[in-house]
C-alpha cells in the first residue's frame, strides 16, 4: 500500500473525536432530544471499536 | 516529520507514560465502581430509600427538618444541609464537632416532607469510601490530590505524545487494521494505536476535568478569598452572632431573590462556605448545566436578611463544570454504561502501552533493532528522500 497522507491517516481519528467532542459538551447543555442524540454520538466510538473487531476482522 | 523528532516524541510518550500508567491504572480500577456508586450503595443496602407519598405532599418546615437532626447531636454545630441534584424527599444535614473540624461527622439523613430522621449514613467507611479515597487522595489528604492531578497532567503530554507517533505507525495500515496474524508484539501495538486513537477525546476530557478537579480545595480557597471575603466585608470584626433566625425563613429570602432556582445545599454559619454572620444559600438552575453552576446567596443569620448574592466567578464555574464532565453523572444510566465501557478500553490501552514497554525492554540491542517496526524504517526512507530532495 501507498504511503498515506496526514489527511488520510487522521480522517476517521478527527470524526470520532468530533462526534465524542460535541456529544460530551452537548449532552450536558442541552436537555431532551438534544441530549438523547448526544448520548447517541457518544456511543460512536464504541460502535466504531466494536465494527471493526467483530465485523471487519 | 524526521527520524530525530519520532525519537523525542517516542522519549517524551515513553517516560510520560511510564510514570503515571500504574496511577492511572488505578485510578481506572476505582473509577469504575464510582461511577455507578448510588446504585452500589442502594444494592449493598447502604441506602435508605424515603417512603412514597403523593407528588403534591408539601415539604417540612425547615426549621423542623434541622432541629430532627440536631435532637440526635444537641452538642454538635450543624455543617451542611445538602440533598443530590435529583433527590426531592430527603435532605441530609451535616454535624461536626466544630463548623470547620472534617474528622468524625455525623450525617443525619431527613425526610423533607414529614422531618423525620430516616437514616445516620456513614459516608466516611465501607468498600466506596475506600475506592473514593484512593481515587481521590491516595489517603494522603490534600497533597494526595496533587499529586493524583501531576499524574493527571502526564496523562495528557502521553496522549498528545500517543497522537504523534500514531502518524509514523499508521503510514502504511489502513485504519482500525490489527495484525492479528504476524507477530504477538504487533497485534498488541496496533491495539494499543487503534483503542487509543479512537478513545482519544474522551481520555482528554476525563483527564484534564480530573486534573481541574484535583485543584478543587485551591480553587474554593481563592474563591473564599477573593469573593466571600467581598460579600461579607461589612461583618469583618464585629462579634458572632448570639442568636440565629429561622432557617426556614431565610430560605424564603433566598428562593424570593432567585425565584427560578431551587435550594442546592445550605452552608450553615462558621463554615468554609459561608461566613460567621451569614447562612450560605446554594442555588441551582434546572438543566444539566445551570443546576451544577451554584449560585450563592448569602443570608444574614441574625435577621434572614439578604446580604448580597453574586454570579459564580469563571474559575469556580470551570470547576464546577469540571466534574460532571470527570464523573459521567448527567446523562442517566445511558451515559454511566458509556462511562464504564470506556473506561474499561482505557485499561486495555494503559495495559497494551504497558506491555509493549516491558517486552521491549527484555530484548537485546540487537533485536531492538532488528525489531524495528516497519513504520519506523518507512519513515526513515522518507524522511530521507524529503532531505535529498531539497
Amino acid at each position: 500500500m501507498a504511503a498515506k497522507t496526514l489527511k488520510e491517516m487522521f480522517l476517521w481519528p478527527t470524526i470520532i473525536g468530533f462526534f465524542t467532542l460535541t456529544g460530551l459538551v452537548v449532552a450536558l447543555v442541552r436537555d431532551g432530544l438534544l441530549e438523547d442524540l448526544s448520548l447517541a454520538a457518544l456511543t460512536f466510538p464504541i460502535a466504531v471499536i466494536v465494527y471493526i473487531y467483530f465485523y471487519r476482522h | 516529520m524526521n527520524i530525530k523528532s519520532i525519537k523525542t516524541w517516542a522519549w517524551v510518550h515513553k517516560w510520560s507514560s511510564l510514570v503515571c500508567t500504574a496511577f492511572m491504572l488505578l485510578l481506572c480500577l476505582t473509577g469504575l465502581p464510582l461511577i455507578f456508586s448510588h446504585e452500589i450503595s442502594h444494592l449493598l443496602g447502604n441506602e435508605v430509600e424515603a417512603p412514597e407519598m403523593p407528588a403534591n405532599t408539601k415539604s417540612a418546615n425547615m426549621d423542623d427538618v434541622l432541629a430532627s437532626a440536631k435532637a440526635l447531636y444537641p452538642t454538635r454545630v450543624v455543617q451542611f444541609l445538602f440533598r443530590d441534584v435529583d433527590e426531592n424527599k430527603t435532605w441530609t444535614v451535616s454535624l461536626g464537632k466544630t463548623a470547620t473540624s472534617e474528622d468524625d461527622t455525623k450525617f443525619v439523613l431527613v425526610d423533607s416532607r414529614t422531618a423525620k430522621v430516616l437514616d445516620e449514613p456513614k459516608f466516611d467507611e465501607g468498600f466506596m469510601h475506600i475506592m473514593f479515597k484512593l481515587h481521590v487522595d491516595l489517603f494522603a489528604g490534600f497533597p494526595g490530590m496533587l499529586f493524583l492531578g501531576f499524574m493527571g497532567l502526564l496523562l495528557v503530554v502521553a496522549l498528545i505524545s500517543g497522537v504523534v507517533l500514531y502518524a509514523p505507525f499508521m503510514r502504511r495500515l489502513e485504519f482500525g487494521e490489527i495484525r492479528k496474524d504476524r507477530a504477538p508484539k504487533l497485534k498488541r501495538l496496533d491495539t494499543h494505536n487503534f483503542l487509543g486513537v479512537v478513545t482519544l477525546v474522551w481520555a482528554l476530557a476525563v483527564g484534564l476535568t480530573g486534573v481541574i478537579n484535583a485543584w478543587s480545595d485551591l480553587v474554593i480557597k481563592y474563591w473564599q478569598f477573593d469573593q466571600m471575603s467581598a460579600m461579607t466585608a461589612p461583618y469583618k470584626g464585629l462579634p458572632p452572632p448570639t442568636h440565629y433566625a429561622s432557617l426556614q425563613t431565610s430560605i424564603d429570602t433566598a428562593q424570593a431573590r432567585e425565584p427560578n432556582m431551587r435550594l442546592g445545599f445550605i452552608a450553615f454559619p462558621g463554615t468554609s462556605f459561608s461566613s460567621p454572620h451569614h447562612y450560605g444559600m446554594f442555588m441551582r438552575g434546572d438543566t444539566s448545566l445551570t443546576a451544577r453552576l451554584f449560585k450563592p446567596v448569602l443570608i444574614d443569620a441574625q435577621t434572614a436578611k439578604l446580604t448580597d448574592s453574586r454570579e459564580v466567578p469563571w474559575y469556580l464555574a470551570t470547576l464546577l463544570i469540571s466534574q460532571p464532565l470527570h464523573f459521567g453523572d448527567y446523562g442517566g444510566m445511558p451515559l454511566k454504561i458509556i462511562w464504564l465501557i470506556l473506561d474499561v478500553i482505557t485499561i486495555v490501552v494503559l495495559w497494551t502501552g504497558l506491555m509493549l514497554w516491558w517486552k521491549k525492554r527484555k530484548q537485546s540491542p540487537a533485536e531492538v533493532s532488528q525489531a524495528l517496526s516497519q513504520a519506523d524504517k518507512t519513515t526513515y526512507v522518507l524522511a530521507k528522500n524529503v532531505q535529498g530532495a531539497k
